[in-house]
């Protein structure tokens, strides 16, 4: 069921209706119902996937508990005749006992995601070194399919399996309830990636109709249908007829197939979620947003905290800190400290870190050499930033240069805005070599004519359509200006008077059939992972 | 009171909705034949024949001719873009408005794939069918897959019109668009429009071949097959006779592809068998009965003469089929091998 | 608390950590700085502060991560 479906449209409003008619202490059973159904309408023989992940972390988290519970019970039964150093060895053996459990699920669960996902692309890379060293041995493919939303339920779910382990909160008891949380349909297909414990509360709760959650809800989705029908699918046009055809294109033509890759996948990417966010509010479920205004970073680390926002934050919650905090890392860094400087020193378990989260980044969007490329560039710029920025600092000083006022940042905008779309030819690029191919032809037969006489015309856009993108991108970013300045669109319509507000609707919904590009219709980018 | 007013302006809402679609649809989406034949279908009661099909019947079989050659009134309902679950409802609607004794489905193996599921155009039969109980389970088994703009807004497919908007507007505000007069229509080429569903196809010097769909018994579409059946359900709950024929296409054009034909005539062959219905496949049809070549034919279609004599032979093949006379051998080769090109 | 401001200024000397309370809520440290000074405090006050400690709500302000180090001291 696409999430620009007549069909999903008709059950949204057909759920919201039930949804708030049924006794409120129903409402979760509703949305666990209308989840599996819309998972099933991807394929029945996906269900079983979900259903796997659902029930092992479920067992987990009820087995740490028990665990560390079970621990706890024998230290107070025996506290009078046990000494503290036989205290302490049975702490570590729960805290083993419970990591085993722990490991056990998170095993499980990315096992299957790892070996659907990246198996054959091991079967290649082990063929090609098998090829080199001259057998004629070969490791056979597998014809395997990706479950819908896995990379996506799967982190969910086992940030909630280390949370437990963390003793962070306590484990859900009733498994219709945690399936729900694994399974929430607008969620499912590209995220944003949630916490328990920030949606449990929301989904359990009673929720009582309110026309501001429909009214908001509704304003979003339509937002994200137009970023993604009229600007995502018009700007795709190019990007796909460049990078298709690689070898044919140089100079300028690249450049703007890159440009507009950029605004291709902040429109799906951050369209889709606008249409998810939106679902969610009519229901009155707060998702976690996953944009917020990529483009307006001053560095990579930065944009990297404002595009897939959950993503981020999910390596940092649970990679990142317990790898710098870890014990091996803290004596990394007190080696490097004493070997290479307090300053550089401590900056050194951080890159790492850094290094091996982004590369994870990169292999999470796909099984491909040049996914990892696309990771490792990001990985490496904000690790070199790290270890550079002491002279940075100098450099900025003795340049004389404020770094607080507005053309300096102006300056960074704009130079991270150049890096991020460095990274997409590793990105969008059909493989690595494509990508370095079209990196070495952008700077071949770079002629400013190209801009001039209507040759940016010849890859399948007209006029009016480069017309259309202008305008829907130059209204896209005064929106995002106000949002920066935290200015709240739907706050500040609601207070207009009804006519204006109508009027602004009505535009928004009959833009998007007039204005939305018609062609090989597409699903949402992301919705394939 | 406050719930009240809330569902009052969501009521507001939805009715000012409709109507500034209805607008663009009544401002955008040119006059269509298709408006016009359903018309002719819903005002007449006394057809006893009714053929269903694509544009081949539209272009090749002349109502009238046949209706002469039958002594039976015949409507030819079949329409360009015209898919089984368009047959379907079309079906529904002649039961309902005319009591007919015999059905012709005039099938094209092409309609039998794959759907691409485009918009539903505001010249669509959908879009033009009478609003009914019927058409909300039209609108559920057509649109429900759809992306939603394809199917909540019919004029979408029209929207380069706004400059062309005055003259449109003013031809559905005239007297001829609100009786039916296909003069308002704009036809394409040299077309006429006959009455009773034959377009009539002027002799230009065109002659171009088209580019069919390879048969490919695994891309038959089960929706489509499992609408026939049931159109053949409906003519037998309504005592009604139906039998299934194939407008040929030109020898040449046989002769082309001799292989992929004689797969996706014997499917059809087996199709039907399947529905316990007869099939007459004219691609089959002896030269004594209605000789045709490729100057016959316009993109696939036959030129309105041509027409005008396969629609004697089909209607002499109609009454001996009503009379229970029909000796297959007479009007068939058993191949399509057996055709000869001149 | 003295000895954690002299640590907090040594990481990040911009940040004026006597009366900011929203140094996570608005972005002020990032993580780069918060694992700095989580290394610190570990070591300067034998606390073996774990990545379920790192939330806002200690983190914020100077006062709040000395709540939280006099609670792990216990």
């Amino acid at each position: 069921m696409s999430l620009m479906s007549t069909q999903l449209l008709l059950l949204v409003f057909a759920t919201a209706v039930v949804y708030y008619i049924i006794p409120k202490k129903y409402q979760w059973i509703l949305l666990l119902a209308v989840s599996y159904m819309f998972y099933a309408s991807y394929g029945l023989q996906y269900v079983g996937f979900i259903v796997f992940t659902t029930i092992t972390t479920f067992l987990g988290g009820i087995f740490i508990e028990k665990t560390s519970q079970a621990g706890k019970d024998k230290i107070s039964a025996n506290k009078d005749t046990i000494t503290t150093e036989e205290k302490k060895s049975m702490k570590a053996q729960t805290k083993r006992n419970k990591k085993l459990i722990c490991a056990l699920i998170l095993v499980c669960n990315f096992g299957v995601l790892a070996f659907l996902k990246y198996f054959n692309f091991a079967v290649e890379n082990i063929n090609a070194i098998l090829s080199g060293v001259g057998t004629t041995q070969r490791l056979g493919m597998m014809s395997l399919l990706l479950p819908i939303g896995i990379s996506f339920y799967t982190f969910q779910s086992m940030g909630y399996i280390i949370d437990v382990f963390q003793g962070k909160y306590a484990s859900e008891k009733n498994p219709l309830k945690f399936a729900l949380f694994v399974s929430f349909f607008p969620q499912i297909l590209q995220g944003p990636i949630g916490r328990f414990d920030k949606l449990a509360c929301q989904f359990f709760e009673e929720h009582k109709f309110e026309l501001k959650n429909i009214q908001f809800g509704l304003q979003l989705i339509l937002w994200g249908f137009f970023k993604k029908i009229v600007l995502a699918d018009r700007a795709a046009v190019v990007v796909n007829k460049v990078f298709n055809d690689y070898t044919n294109y140089s100079g300028f033509y690249v450049i703007f197939a890159i440009l507009l890759y950029s605004v291709q996948l902040y429109a799906d990417f951050s369209g889709g979620m606008d249409v998810v966010i939106g679902i969610s509010q009519i229901f009155g479920i707060k998702l976690d947003q996953n944009f917020a205004r990529p483009f307006f970073s001053r560095s990579i680390s930065e944009f990297w905290r404002r595009w897939h926002i959950t993503l981020g934050t999910w390596m940092k919650d649970y990679i990142f800190y317990p790898l710098t905090l870890s014990k091996p890392m803290n004596k990394l860094g007190k080696f490097s400290k004493k070997k290479l400087g307090n300053t550089i020193g401590r900056v050194i378990p951080i890159c790492l870190a850094d290094l091996l989260i982004f590369f994870l980044v990169g292999i999470w969007h796909g099984a491909a050499w040049k996914y990892i490329a696309y990771g490792m560039y990001n990985g490496i710029i904000i690790a070199g930033s790290n270890l550079l920025d002491p002279a940075y600092k100098l450099g900025l000083k003795k340049l004389h240069i404020n770094s607080e006022r507005k053309p300096w940042k102006v300056f960074q905008i704009i130079r991270t805005g150049i890096l991020i779309n460095i990274g997409w030819y590793f990105d969008m690029g059909v493989n690595f070599n494509a990508a370095i191919s079209m990196m070495k032809n952008t700077f071949v037969g770079l002629s400013l004519s190209t801009l001039t006489d209507n040759s940016l015309l010849k890859l399948g856009l007209l006029k009016k359509d480069i017309q259309i993108l202008a305008v829907g991108c130059f209204i896209w970013f005064i929106i995002s200006v106000l949002q920066e300045r935290k200015i709240s669109i739907r706050e500040t319509l609601a207070t207009k008077p009804l006519v204006i507000r109508w009027t602004i609707y009505f535009a928004l919904i009959f833009a998007i059939p007039i204005f939305g590009y018609i062609g090989a219709s597409s699903g949402f980018i992301y919705a394939q992972f | 009171m406050r719930k009240h007013k809330g569902i009052l302006l969501v009521t507001v809402f939805l009715v000012v909705f409709i109507i500034i679609n209805s607008i663009l649809t009544f401002m955008l989406v040119p006059s269509c034949l298709t408006r016009v034949i359903l018309h002719e279908l819903v005002s007449n009661n006394d057809y006893k024949c009714v053929v269903l099909g694509t544009s081949q019947g539209a272009y090749g079989i002349d109502a009238d001719i046949v209706s002469k050659e039958t002594g039976r009134k015949t409507m030819n309902l079949c329409i360009g873009g015209e898919y089984l679950q368009d047959s379907y409802y079309l079906l529904k609607k002649v039961f309902e408005t005319n009591h007919p004794d015999t059905i012709v489905y005039d099938m094209d193996y092409q309609y039998l794939f794959n759907i691409p599921r485009s918009a539903i155009s505001g010249s669509s039969i959908y879009n033009l069918y009478p609003f009914s109980l019927d058409k909300l389970f039209y609108f559920k088994d057509k649109a429900l897959g759809m992306e939603y703009r394809a199917a909540l807004f019919p004029w979408m497919d029209y929207r380069e019109n706004f400059s062309n908007s005055g003259n449109i507007v003013k031809t559905k505000l005239s007297a001829d668009y609100i009786n039916y007069n296909p003069d308002t229509v704009n036809m394409i080429d040299n077309n006429e429009y006959e009455g009773r569903g034959h377009i009539y196809r002027e002799r230009n010097n065109h002659t171009e071949k088209i580019e069919l769909i390879k048969f490919n018994e695994a891309g038959v579409d089960q929706d489509s097959v499992n609408y026939f059946k049931k159109i053949v359900d409906m003519c037998n709950a309504h005592n009604t006779k139906i039998i299934m024929i194939t407008t040929p296409v030109s020898v040449e054009q046989l002769n082309a592809s001799i292989d992929e034909f004689d797969k996706a005539f014997t499917y059809l062959s087996k199709l039907a068998a399947d529905n316990n219905i007869p099939y007459y496949n004219f691609n089959l049809v002896k030269d004594s009965v209605f000789s045709r070549n490729m100057q016959d034919y316009n993109i696939g279609h036959l030129y309105g003469d041509a027409a005008g004599r396969y629609s004697t032979a089909l209607g002499k093949f109609l009454k001996d089929v009503e009379n229970g006379q029909v000796t297959t051998s007479d009007y068939f080769y058993n191949s399509i091998r057996d055709l000869k090109i001149k | 608390m003295e000895k954690l401001l002299e640590i907090l200024n040594e990481v990040n000397a911009d940040v004026d950590f006597e009366n900011c309370e929203s140094l996570i809520d608005d972005g002020i440290l990032d993580s780069f700085d918060i694992v700095s000074i989580v290394g610190e405090l570990n070591d300067e006050f034998d606390v073996e502060i774990s990545p379920v400690d790192i939330i806002p709500k200690n983190f914020n302000s100077a006062k709040a991560m000395w709540s939280m180090i006099e609670r792990l001291q216990d």
